[in-house]
């Protein structure tokens, strides 16, 4: 059967519509009709696997055909992101058992999906930025589902959407008036021949648009309160989809639309890329230490994990605009291991708050024994997300370190290895804090998630064990998308690459070998030599006092208090700070703007007549006004 | 057989059932509520037959007294006419649904009686062919206008009323003056035999009068800085009366500013001027908005903003600058008219205008909620909502704005948007939070009109190009001026 690319993306709408309706049934029928549709993209996207499509019209608008289009980049995401949304609506069904709000938002979640699809089949400047919007919408109204403050993160999320799309929108506007089209083809044409400050206003309003929905500083202000407060399924759909659409939407721009050559025309190089792009890595340098450093000091797992995935969003940023073949084959694998890995911590720590209904770091410990396999999905999890064998992380950023290598950029190498290094420091704090330590007395009725709860994290841990084993699965589609982008793939073998310009030879299975042949010797060491004995956990004293059943001992506040004692004075002069200077600033002004509507009649009256002299003045001296 | 493609019996049904209902009202007040209805339903129709001819390009002409123009009075409709006045009826008959179930306190006869002659006044104005007819129409839409306003007698409705008489008398003799001017000059009145006789008046005598005349029609239209009845009438007001005062009074008085601009005056070298004044209107109108906590009082700022909106659009002066003005237009009449009533609901359910006491009404009231959210998203222009359609014509049209101002207003109108966006959504979040609180269910008679309206709103959603192309039209025969003139003055030879 064919499927076109418009039914794939009102399969899911569709059926939202379908499961609203069949929830007046019974709430299992709602679930089964919408499992289906989110399962049907799988089989609609097949027939695509091999395919370019770019102009399937849908729409005339302003005299322009809309069309949509797919390629080897969007059919990979587009794959990626079904099964983060399938896995979600499983966890949402759950987080959502007990509220009012199910049905509502599994509608919401639906058009989500499709307007995903829309922004990612996508062929012209219009349909993108039509779907964005739409996404913008949903979101916030699934942010408002969330925690108590979700609401004060509503409009936060909202008010710097609301700034990326009008700036988007300014672009769109400016670039149809002057290029007559929408479509990617004709406007990318005309930009090869546009002038320069048309090209350079265009591109910096396009990615400012992008880099708010990805999170990137300083246009992060929003991504940790909304990430935190938001319900746990749509914080994985922000953290694993929405993210990526931002950053999807950054490659084709910069790679496909604007392209490397026209940049490097208009501009001067610096360290073989041309400057704009230089800038762009040196902000994605910066979102990955200070990110991370952020999210080290963290006391809320939710928090954390917003940070986390604001710096890792850093790395891919990096990758990308490094311009060469290696560095974009990083960034487009980091979007994909990141959308796993960071999908496994959310469902992980959304599923400890399901049973105990805290995200709050310091009141949680020990659960280790209680909720097993919770704990190895995140085990899985955070050493991908500090990037070591064997787990998916690991390659996605060797390639990016290699990358830098091979521009020959050591600062920025660097940074991004601290940031590794921190990325370490803060998923081992969320690990211990919540599994390790001791269980608080109130915590010891708690059970496993429901079966159904942990079929997302081992998906996703199966998956992320298997990417990082085998870099060759997502390197098969990384390589198509990169040559979709105009840029030679880097050769790749199943288990990691062969010998190659830049890059070293990697081969995963052996180095997770050596790995774990280290880790063999070093339990051979620690069982065999001296004698260990091992106590109970009460067995223990703390500061004199002897611990009890009902006092335990549990240091996960302030857990790296002497790590915040070294960044605190850089804390003075945060990004977040400078904006509500801004926002106060602007709002005292507004206030004295508006207060020309004084409620006075005397005063409209003499305003009226001012402007009228005024005009007679300009009209008296000058006849008309230029 | 009687011809009811006749404009005239737009003007007549709905004077001679007020005169009536004067008539009956002490026999039959019960009946009186229902002849706003009834009148703007016939009108209807009458539209409707107008408008198969109309849309075939031809102007439909309605005459008094058995004789040829220019020496009668005229009632001319050509596309823009008919959409306008399509507008007031449709919207009047809407309304006045709502209002037989939003005015509860017996006696209404005199409430409904008033409101009659506000949709005779407003049908009056947007498909009058005479200068002086606008003034007339003007006068008696201002008078039952401020007979609505200050219905509800409370301190802030008087004083609101008050304020309105004021500035509503004003920019009546404004008007007045200047159609003297006029008629001074040229000798006539009607606007067809104007235009034509104006190409020999110099400029500064033609300026005079066009100053005075746009000053006039600027107070009802909501032009800073002539707009500050505006924010005190519509929360003060009735909800149906604050729908119909938004939706339809300042269309029709911006529709009379583009005819008189347009048609009669062929004006350019304003333009500049009216360019500025639709910016500050459009720039604080949204400001003071986004600082208001009153519902219905944020409503009638974000009102003013949106007029300053569509008339920066008509002030560029181009074809495709008035169609999507026009375009606009309708949007912003649609969505702001349920974004009224709908307010007139929830202040009914929770006793208070204050936007925080609304927390968590969405909950409780899902269809009136969605309702708002609908056409909050249409009038700041969310995709795929209509409203995306005619802002991303009017941002396309700002840029043939020659010189920096084109591309000030662009930036401004963007960030016009943001403000609008963010403090609609701030209601939406309010609406939808979680609370406690206990609101009285909505009542489901005052939800259809709104809900049809969503409902129109909708289907322009599903079809934007085929309005935005109809509006094209209709700027292509504004912009021809010689059509209009030669078909109204076609007895004079």
């Amino acid at each position: 059967m064919n499927f076109s690319l418009l039914m794939i993306l009102l399969t899911p709408i569709f059926g939202g519509l379908l499961a609203y309706a069949g929830s007046a049934l019974h709430k299992a029928v709602r679930n089964i009709f919408f499992l289906i549709f989110l399962i049907l993209p799988f089989f609609e996207l097949y027939q695509y696997a091999n395919k370019t499509i770019d102009n399937f019209y849908y729409l005339t608008v302003l005299g322009q055909s809309l069309s949509l289009g797919i390629n080897a980049l969007s059919f990979m995401l587009s794959l990626l992101f079904s099964l983060i949304f399938l896995l979600a609506y499983i966890f949402l069904l759950f987080e959502f058992d007990k509220s009012e709000d199910s049905d509502l938002a599994i509608l919401e979640f639906s058009f989500l999906e499709g307007a995903v699809f829309g922004v990612l089949f996508a062929r012209d400047i219009l349909s993108f930025f039509i779907f964005f919007e739409i996404i913008a919408l949903i979101i916030f109204f699934l942010i408002g589902k969330g925690y108590e403050e979700s609401h004060n993160a509503q409009l936060k999320y909202i008010t710097w959407a609301l700034i990326g799309a009008n700036s988007m929108l300014a672009a769109v506007v400016f670039l149809f008036f002057k290029a007559g089209s929408f479509g990617y083809a004709e406007i990318s044409g005309y930009l090869s021949t546009a002038p320069t400050p048309i090209v350079l206003i265009t591109f910096v309003l396009f990615v400012i648009g992008f880099l708010i929905e990805a999170s990137i500083m300083p246009l992060h202000v929003w991504a940790p309160i909304t990430y935190a407060e938001a319900p746990d399924s749509v914080s994985v759909l922000l953290s694993s989809v929405v993210k990526k659409v931002g950053l999807y939407l950054f490659t084709i721009f910069v790679f496909s639309i604007f392209g490397l050559n026209l940049f490097s025309k208009i501009m001067p190089r610096v360290f073989e890329a041309p400057l704009i792009m230089y800038v762009l890595q040196w902000i994605g340098a910066l979102t990955i230490i200070i990110g991370t450093f952020v999210a080290i000091v963290q006391e809320d797992a939710k928090k954390i994990l917003a940070w986390s995935s604001i710096a890792q969003s850093g790395y891919i940023l990096l990758g990308l605009s490094l311009g060469t073949p290696l560095g974009v084959a990083g960034g487009l694998l980091h979007i994909v291991n990141h959308s796993i890995f960071k999908g496994i911590l959310f469902f992980v720590v959304g599923g400890v708050i399901y049973r105990t209904g805290t995200k709050n770091l310091s009141e949680l410990g020990g659960l280790i024994k209680k909720m097993p396999i919770s704990f190895i999905s995140m085990l899985l999890a955070i050493i991908a997300t500090a990037g070591i064998p064997p787990l998916n992380g690991f390659v996605s950023k060797y390639l990016i370190y290699e990358a830098l290598i091979q521009n020959k950029e050591p600062l920025l190498l660097t940074i991004a290895l601290l940031g590794g290094t921190g990325s370490f420091m803060y998923v081992y704090r969320l690990i211990h804090s919540i599994f390790l330590g001791q269980l608080p007395k109130k915590y010891e009725g708690v059970k496993e998630v429901p079966i159904l709860m942990q079929v997302p994290m081992l998906v996703l841990s199966l998956l992320a064990l298997l990417f990082g084993v085998l870099p060759g699965i997502p390197m098969y589609f990384v390589s198509k998308a990169e040559a979709f982008l105009g840029f030679d793939p880097i050769k790749y073998t199943l288990t990691g690459f062969p010998e190659q310009p830049g890059l070293h030879a990697l081969n995963v299975p052996i180095i997770s070998a050596a790995l774990m042949g280290g880790f063999v010797v070093a339990a051979l060491i620690f069982y065999l030599l001296p004698k260990t004995r091992s106590v109970h956990q009460l067995d223990n004293y703390y500061a004199g006092e002897i611990l009890t059943e009902d006092v335990k001992y549990n240091y996960s506040f302030g857990f790296y208090s002497f790590f915040d004692d070294i960044i605190k004075p850089f804390n003075e002069w945060s990004i977040d700070r400078i904006y509500e200077n801004f926002v106060g600033f602007v709002k005292t002004v507004g206030d004295y703007i508006r207060r020309i509507y004084t409620g006075n009649l005397e005063t409209y009256v003499s305003l009226g007549i001012i402007i009228l002299t005024i005009f007679s003045l300009i009209y008296i001296i000058g006849g008309v006004l230029w | 057989m009687v011809n009811l493609a006749n404009p005239t019996l737009l003007v007549v049904i709905p004077l001679f059932f007020a005169f009536l209902s004067i008539i009956i009202s002490p026999f039959l007040k019960k009946l009186i509520k229902f002849v706003p209805l009834i009148v703007s339903a016939l009108n209807l129709v009458v539209i409707y037959f107008i408008g198969v001819k109309v849309l075939y390009g031809s102007i439909v002409l309605g005459t008094t007294a058995g004789l040829n123009p220019p020496y009668v009075i005229i009632l001319a409709v050509d596309k823009l006419n008919f959409i306008i006045v399509l507008m007031v009826n449709v919207l009047g008959f809407l309304i006045s649904f709502y209002n037989i179930f939003y005015m509860k306190e017996e006696p209404t006869d005199k409430f409904h009686i008033l409101f009659t002659l506000l949709i005779m006044a407003s049908s009056w104005i947007s498909i009058t062919g005479d200068l002086f007819n606008v003034f007339v129409a003007f006068e008696v839409l201002s008078l039952s206008s401020f007979g609505l306003v200050g219905y509800m007698r409370s301190k802030d409705s008087i004083e609101a009323g008050f304020k309105y008489v004021v500035q509503g008398i004003l920019a009546g003799s404004l008007l007045l003056i200047g159609v003297v001017l006029i008629y001074a000059q040229t000798g006539t009145l009607n606007m067809a035999h104007i235009a034509t006789k104006l190409d020999y008046v110099g400029s500064l005598e033609k300026l005079v009068p066009y100053v005075l005349i746009f000053f006039g029609l600027a107070v009802e239209g909501a032009l800073f800085p002539l707009n500050s009845w505006l924010p005190d009438a519509h929360p003060a007001a009735p909800s149906g009366i604050s729908a119909m005062l938004s939706g339809i009074v300042t269309t029709t008085a911006i529709y009379a500013i583009i005819r008189v601009t347009v048609t009669v005056f062929n004006y350019s070298a304003f333009i500049p001027y009216l360019f500025i004044i639709a910016l500050l209107t459009l720039f604080f109108g949204e400001i003071a908005a986004f600082f208001q906590k009153d519902l219905k009082r944020m409503l009638a700022y974000s009102t003013i903003g949106q007029t300053g909106l569509f008339v920066l659009a008509f002030s560029v002066g181009t074809q495709a600058s008035i169609s999507a003005s026009v375009a606009q237009m309708v949007n912003h009449s649609f969505s702001k008219a349920v974004l009224f009533l709908v307010a007139g609901i929830m202040i009914e359910a929770q006793g208070s205008r204050n936007i925080d006491d609304l927390k968590g009404f969405g909950r409780v009231n899902i269809l009136t909620s969605i309702l708002f959210v609908f056409a909050a998203l249409s009038l700041i222009g969310v995709p795929p909502f209509f409203g995306f359609f005619t802002k991303l014509a009017i941002l396309q049209t700002l840029l043939d704005f020659p010189g920096f101002l084109g591309y000030l207003s662009f930036a401004l109108v963007l960030f016009a948007a943001i403000i609008e966006g963010v403090y609609f959504y701030r209601v939406f979040k309010i609406l939808f939070e979680k609370s406690d609180k206990n609101f009285q269910a909505e009542n489901p008679w005052l939800v259809i009109s709104p809900f049809i309206l969503v409902l129109i709103l909708v289907i322009l959603s599903s079809r934007p190009m085929s309005v935005l192309n109809f509006t094209n039209d209709i700027a292509n025969q504004l912009i021809q001026r010689t059509i209009y003139l030669t078909s109204v003055l076609g007895g004079l030879k």
